[in-house]
């Protein structure tokens, strides 16, 4: 039933032309404490993502570190807080933030989140899911139309793990993300850990939420471990990806032309070289499925 | 010829003409200034990457040409056991404790299985000598000519101040001096022709010009580009900023290093500076105690000679003429009333 709802949409909101994004392949989030190791390991990080929000007002020493990463390797900025899911519409201030750092990286593209961390002119400091309905859906295009005015660098909106759902959600999880990518004409960075824990603790299935997306619009993927507490998934960025999570990662892979693979490792990180096994797996099935 | 000392120049009053000589002067200096800068400056919008593999050598030679080059394959005989410290042989109480001598480890070595720098090099501590003595002798001409390859690295990815730029910048300077001089020269001839002697100003204004344009001439060794592709790599290997136990640790298997130890990554990549306090020390000390009793360029510093603000490799040196062209006799007058 789902799926008939999301071939509708792609009917009646034809998708306007996008010119197509290089392949980026397989690269790590950049956390300062790999800095001095990345070098040792270069051939196995064909990018990286760096949190944009951590080269806003940037002392000399990370604008530095910036000018070396960029100078060596693609870089995808990632933002945290531009709160496409505000009701209260963008924080100028974030904006040309984000930007700046979007201007200095020139990046293949940029990303951040579906969700809203501010509300009411208040920061949440948290991503907080959206309800799933038409609502939602006009206040992300208004805002997207204002990012898009500003930032002319195509960018990617990345599904959350959802803490709650509401009982007011008029769309499945496929129906919602399609039609924001159809909608906006923005692409998907699609989390696999991420939907991989919303399948298994909202009890649907992941690989048929892939099946109905669009699939030309997957541009990046994320990966990372997660761990179980007190019975349900916690999207918890501190462990070795999970063998449920590789299968997801391989199955999105022979559907969608992904561009680029992340390994977002953010807690208890462990020394670059013990990212590597990992890295060099994503890349296996990378290659595999998206010949260069 | 009357017209040559009886016209407005010649008659110029002193104040008027010095300020227009000074204006000249300070023109000169902007104009020096400005052609230095674009010549370090060259093409820095596309960055050289740091390559997969680092040679220390070719580092080291980025950073200071074949005096770092020396340094680096000196280290490397010592990690391989191959010169040692005299002192350690139990020569050293005898020696003067100013003078830190090293040898071959064995007389017999002749380092045939070694690349020709490093056989070079051994081959020079056949006698015992203080490290710094090999900057003076004729292994540098010998390590020069291997260092070829690395020359044309360094100009084929543009690292260096543009050659052009500099001849160009020489003649520039040269072009300005003479004429600076000459108009100054002029004008204590027509003093001279008047019978005037207050001429001091000017004459200082001379010796000021002739000091003041060639240093305003020199440029950084190094473009832009070599500059941040240097500062990248020295920011990329912090770690091995200091290598203090770096001999007490396996080396491991490492991408960026090749075959090449922790320790001549360090020496390539930031000078001796970074063996100071490791295994390495007396090679530090070594360089630190010919670098106090000597001057000049023979500094122990990760950024070669005379470099103050922390880049590397100085103009020490290159193409201007410090301090030519001066004397020559005859200061006479200043002229104007």
């Amino acid at each position: 039933m789902a799926g008939a709802v999301a071939v509708a949409v792609v009917e009646t909101k034809p998708v306007p032309a996008r010119e197509p994004l290089r392949s980026l392949g397989v690269g790590l989030g950049y956390r300062p404490v790999h800095r001095d190791e990345i070098f040792a390991h270069r051939s196995s990080i064909d990018f990286f993502e760096i949190v944009a929000d951590h080269y806003f007002s940037a002392s000399p020493p990370k604008l530095a570190e910036l000018d070396l990463l960029k100078s060596n390797f693609p870089l995808i900025p990632h933002g945290l807080a531009l709160s496409i899911g505000s009701a209260d519409g963008i924080d100028q201030r974030y904006l040309q933030d984000f930007q700046r750092v979007v201007e200095t990286v020139q990046p293949a593209w940029c990303s951040d989140h579906i969700a809203f961390t501010r509300a009411g002119g208040i920061d949440i400091g948290h991503l907080t899911p959206l309800p799933k309905t038409a609502a939602s859906l006009r206040v992300i295009r208004d805002n997207l139309r204002r990012v898009q005015d500003c930032i002319t660098t195509p960018l990617i909106l990345e599904n959350i793990t959802e803490s709650i759902r509401y009982p007011e959600d008029e769309y499945t999880d496929a129906e919602f993300l399609g039609r924001i990518c159809e909608e906006n004409n923005v692409g998907l960075l699609l989390d696999v850990t991420n939907l991989y824990i919303n399948s298994v603790n909202y009890r649907f299935d992941a690989l048929e939420v892939v099946r109905r997306l669009p699939k030309d619009q997957i541009v990046q993927l994320h990966f990372v471990g997660g761990r179980m507490e007190d019975g349900r998934w916690v999207d918890s960025h501190d462990a070795t990806t999970q063998d449920e999570i590789w299968q997801l990662l391989e199955a999105i892979l022979s559907l969608a032309p992904v561009k680029g693979v992340i390994l977002e490792r953010d807690e208890k990180i462990p020394p670059l070289k013990d990212l590597i096994p990992e890295l060099e797996r994503a890349r296996d099935l990378y290659r595999h499925a998206i010949p260069a | 010829m009357q017209w040559l000392f009886e016209n407005p120049l010649a008659n110029m009053p002193g104040p008027a003409f010095l300020g227009l000589f000074g204006a000249l002067l300070v023109g000169a200096i902007i104009i020096l200034r400005i052609k230095a800068a674009n010549i370090e400056q060259g093409d820095h919008a596309t960055p050289l990457a740091i390559p997969d593999q680092i040679d220390p050598y070719k580092i080291a030679y980025l950073r200071g040409g074949d005096t770092e080059v020396i340094r680096t394959a000196m280290l490397d005989l010592v990690e391989q056991g191959r010169i040692v410290d005299v002192q350690k042989e139990g020569l050293g109480k005898v020696l003067s404790q100013a003078k830190m001598q090293w040898k071959v480890a064995d007389p017999t070595d002749t380092g045939a299985d070694l690349p020709p720098i490093q056989r070079a090099i051994l081959r020079a501590f056949a006698i015992p000598r203080d490290p710094e003595t090999l900057f003076q002798s004729d292994i540098k001409s010998r390590v020069h000519e291997e260092t070829r390859p690395y020359r044309e690295w360094v100009d084929q990815e543009k690292l260096e101040a543009d050659p052009e730029g500099r001849l160009q910048l020489r003649k520039l300077m040269i072009i300005c001096l003479i004429g600076i001089e000459t108009l100054g020269a002029y004008k204590l001839a027509a003093a001279w022709m008047h019978h005037r002697s207050n001429v001091i100003f000017l004459i200082g204004m001379m010796f000021f010009a002739m000091i003041i344009l060639p240093i305003c001439a020199q440029h950084r060794r190094l473009s832009q580009r070599g500059k941040n592709f240097l500062r990248h790599l020295q920011s990329a290997f912090g770690k091995l900023r200091s290598v203090k136990d770096a001999r007490s640790k396996p080396v491991e298997p490492n991408y960026a290093y090749g075959n090449a130890s922790l320790p001549l990554m360090a020496m390539g990549i930031f000078g001796v500076s970074a063996l100071q306090g490791s295994s390495y020390d007396p090679l530090y000390q070594s360089y630190q105690r010919a670098a106090s009793t000597s001057s000049g360029c023979s500094t122990f510093t990760s950024f070669g000679c005379g470099s103050s603000s922390g880049d590397s490799g100085s103009s020490c040196g290159s193409g201007s003429s410090c301090g030519s062209s001066c004397g020559g006799g005859g200061c006479g007058g200043c002229g104007g009333d």
